[in-house]
C-alpha cells in the first residue's frame, strides 16, 4: 500500500529576493544559510508569496472522434504574487513598473519601458531545506495601493509578470520552482 | 545562539509602553492642568508621577499614591498577513491610581490624569510598537485602610484604566536556523 510522505505539504512562509543573478539553464540560485549570495531582500511581506505557473492551450479535434486528440500549449505566463509590508526607497524602486529615480524617492508617468529584475522565493520546508522558485526576470505590473489608516498596517500587492529570456534554451526561458534546494 | 535574532514579545511591549509613560506622562499632565482655568472646574492639584512608582503588575498595593500600572492581558498573533516578522496585537491596561481627601476633585483629577494619558499613548509609535486607546475605564471611589498620601493623610482613591491595542511588529532571524537542512 502506497505510503503518502504529509511532510512535504508545505506551510509556511516564503521569502521575496529581488536583482538575484539568474543562474545558467539546468542550475539553480546557491543558498547561503538559507540565503542567496546577490539580489536584495524585500524584507517584511504581509500577504502569502505565490508562483502561478499559467499555460494556454489549443485543443486539437479531429472530425472522425468525439474525444479530444491533443493539446498544445500556444502560450505561458509565469507570475509572482507578494505582498510586501516594508516602505523604502529600495522597495519603491525596485517594486514599480516605470519608476524614475530621483535618489531618495520615486515619481512615475510618462515612461513606457517597464523596470525589469529577476525575483526569487526562498521558502522553508517542513523536511528541512527550501523551495525555490524564481523568475529570470519580470515587469511589475498591477496597481500599487498605498494606504494609510489608523488601525492597520499598510500592505502593498505586487504581480511580477516574467518576460521570456529569449537567450535561454526553450523550456527555460520564464524561471523555475525546484523542491528542495539544500542550504 | 547570541546572534539568533528572537522576538521579545510582550516584554519589550510592556517596556516601551512603561518607557514612554515614563517619558512623558508628566509632561502632558502640566500641558492638562493648563488647560483647566475657569471658576467652576479651575486648576486641581495633579501630582506628577516618579519613575519608581510605575508597576507591571496590578498585584502591587502602593503605599504611596498616585502610581501607574501596566499591565498585559493577552496577546494575539496574526498568522495571516505576517509572513516573515512577528507581527502581534496585546491587549493591555494602563491604570492611573489617584489620591484625594476630597471626592469631587478626586473625579476630576482622574479624569484628568485620563487625558494626559491618552495624549501620551494614543496613536503613538513607541519603537517596535504602535499604541492605540481603545477604551478608558473610571472606577469606582474607594478607601483604602491604609492608604495615606506622602504626608499622612487618610483619603480616598480613585483609578482610570486605559485599554491599550498595542500593535507589535518586529523581526526574527531569517531563515529561522533550526529549518536549515
Amino acid at each position: 500500500m502506497a505510503t503518502p510522505q504529509p511532510e512535504l505539504i508545505h506551510v509556511g512562509r516564503g521569502d521575496l529576493y529581488i536583482g538575484v543573478d539568474v543562474p545558467t539553464s539546468g542550475q539553480v540560485v546557491p543558498l547561503i544559510a538559507g540565503v542567496p549570495a546577490t539580489g536584495r531582500f524585500v524584507g517584511s511581506t504581509l500577504a502569502e508569496a505565490m508562483w502561478v505557473y499559467k499555460p494556454r492551450s489549443f485543443d486539437i479535434r479531429t472530425q472522425q472522434s468525439t474525444g479530444i486528440q491533443g493539446y498544445v500549449v500556444i502560450e505561458e505566463e509565469l507570475d509572482l504574487e507578494f505582498t510586501f509590508g516594508e516602505i523604502s526607497f529600495e522597495n519603491l524602486r525596485d517594486l514599480m513598473a516605470t519608476p524614475k529615480n530621483q535618489d531618495t524617492f520615486m515619481s512615475v508617468g510618462g515612461l513606457i519601458v517597464p523596470n525589469l529584475k529577476s525575483c526569487l522565493i526562498v521558502a522553508p520546508r517542513r523536511a528541512g531545506g527550501f523551495i525555490q522558485a524564481m523568475l529570470y526576470q519580470a515587469f511589475f505590473s498591477g496597481d500599487r495601493a498605498w494606504t494609510a489608516a489608523r488601525e492597520k498596517d499598510s500592505p502593498v500587492k505586487v504581480t511580477a509578470r516574467a518576460q521570456a529570456l529569449a537567450d535561454r534554451p526553450l523550456g527555460d526561458q520564464l524561471g523555475y520552482i525546484h523542491p528542495h534546494v539544500s542550504a | 545562539m547570541a546572534d539568533v535574532l528572537i522576538p521579545q514579545l510582550v516584554e519589550l511591549a510592556t517596556s516601551e509602553v512603561m518607557a514612554r509613560m515614563q517619558a512623558r506622562f508628566n509632561d502632558n499632565l502640566e500641558i492638562v492642568y493648563g488647560k483647566y482655568t475657569d471658576a467652576v472646574s479651575g486648576p486641581i492639584n495633579l501630582p506628577k508621577i516618579p519613575a519608581d512608582k510605575f508597576y507591571i503588575s496590578d498585584a502591587i498595593d502602593p503605599l504611596i499614591v498616585p502610581a501607574v500600572f501596566v499591565v498585559a492581558d493577552r496577546t494575539d498573533h496574526d498568522l495571516t498577513t505576517a509572513q516573515n516578522v512577528a507581527k502581534q496585537r496585546h491587549r493591555m491596561f494602563v491604570a492611573v491610581l489617584g489620591y484625594d481627601v476630597e471626592i469631587q476633585r478626586l473625579t476630576r483629577m482622574s479624569w484628568r490624569y485620563a487625558t494626559a494619558a491618552w495624549i501620551t499613548l494614543h496613536d503613538a509609535n513607541l519603537g517596535t510598537c504602535h499604541s492605540l486607546v481603545r477604551a478608558i475605564d473610571y472606577s469606582p471611589t474607594y478607601r483604602s485602610r491604609g492608604a495615606k498620601d506622602v504626608s499622612g493623610n487618610r483619603g480616598f482613591r480613585k483609578d482610570v484604566t486605559l485599554e491599550l491595542e498595542v500593535l507589535q511588529y518586529e523581526a526574527f532571524q531569517t531563515p529561522v536556523p533550526s529549518l536549515l537542512g
